[in-house]
């Protein structure tokens, strides 16, 4: 199930890649896709257990919470341009070291909030020890967007 | 048509050479490590997407079959700079962190603001509270 799943992603890889559309090009990448798919598609989808169903309807929230992060790394992109503008630099910022407890289980939900969290102008993520995350923020103004609400969005994401 | 779409791609393209222009003179500006990885590693997420969106637009142009996928092959570009982007940042800094430079904060010293956490509606409720109580009868006892 899962294989069929991979070899389908990789030939549409492929397809879109290569812009050749015709019988001989295609063929050469069923056969490929067929050949990684069988060597290596338990490398992608590391929870096997959860139905496809599941899988479906955490793709159909995805894109909602890409938009959400989407315009938090407007608003944050133009806070970072503001200060590096600004006359006195010194005064505009506050560095500093934030930790919290995110309350994530997976693997994979830590990511993809470490990965939201770096991609927003003025937090970076240091390090992940289990459950504590440790992030650099410039400023009081990055550090306080940080823990409203982007933990619970990516719980929400991934819920059951 | 083409006139309007023309001018909303040199629109983008110019907004996202403005965002890098603000990222370059942030690593000129920022006083340490820490604060010069921000500008360097994020100015180009933003301003990568508004450019990569801007061309896209410009090769789209006439809705050709071939000219689509060359416009999907350009966001492509946009998508891995998102996820390769944040990940060297991220490992720079982890780096030095670990390497032990010493952050610039106000008041000359490393001063890690913990916020605590979970900030999740459901652990909230009772892990958090349960901690809570431990700690005021602790304090209560010394």
């Amino acid at each position: 199930m899962y294989r069929a799943l991979v070899f389908l992603l990789l030939l549409i890889t492929w397809i879109v890649l290569s812009g050749l559309i015709d019988p001989f090009h295609i063929g050469l990448g069923v056969i490929s896709s067929a050949l990684v798919a069988w060597l290596s598609s338990d490398f992608l989808f590391e929870n096997r257990s959860a139905k496809l169903i599941h899988r479906l309807k955490q793709l159909a929230r995805f894109p909602g919470y890409l938009i959400w992060l989407l315009w938090q790394i407007v608003l944050a992109n133009i806070h970072v341009l503001r200060i590096s503008f600004s006359s006195k630099v010194n005064d505009q910022i506050q560095p500093q070291i934030v930790r919290f407890r995110s309350g994530l289980e997976t693997d994979f939900e830590k990511y993809v909030l470490a990965q939201s969290i770096t991609l927003t102008p003025g937090t970076v993520t240091l390090d992940i020890d289990k459950d504590m995350f440790t992030v650099h923020a410039i400023s009081d103004h990055a550090a306080e967007g940080l823990v409203s609400s982007m933990a619970q969005r990516v719980k929400n994401v991934f819920a059951e | 048509m083409s006139e309007l779409l023309n001018i909303f791609s040199i629109i983008l393209i110019l907004s996202g050479l403005v965002f890098f222009l603000g990222a370059s003179i942030g690593i000129l500006r920022f006083p340490d490590f820490y604060t010069r990885m921000h500008a360097a590693g994020k100015g180009d997420t933003l301003s990568t997407i508004l450019i990569m969106s801007g061309m896209a637009i410009q090769v789209i142009g006439d809705f050709e079959g071939s000219s689509v996928l060359v416009a999907i092959k350009i966001l492509a570009i946009a998508v891995l700079i998102m996820l390769t982007s944040p990940t060297s940042t991220h490992l720079l800094m982890k780096a030095g962190y670990d390497d032990g430079i010493i952050p610039v904060s106000k008041d000359k010293k490393t001063k890690i603001n913990d916020l605590g956490g979970p900030f999740l509606k459901d652990s909230l409720s009772e892990k958090s509270v349960a901690k809570k109580k431990t700690a005021t009868k602790k304090r209560v006892k010394k």
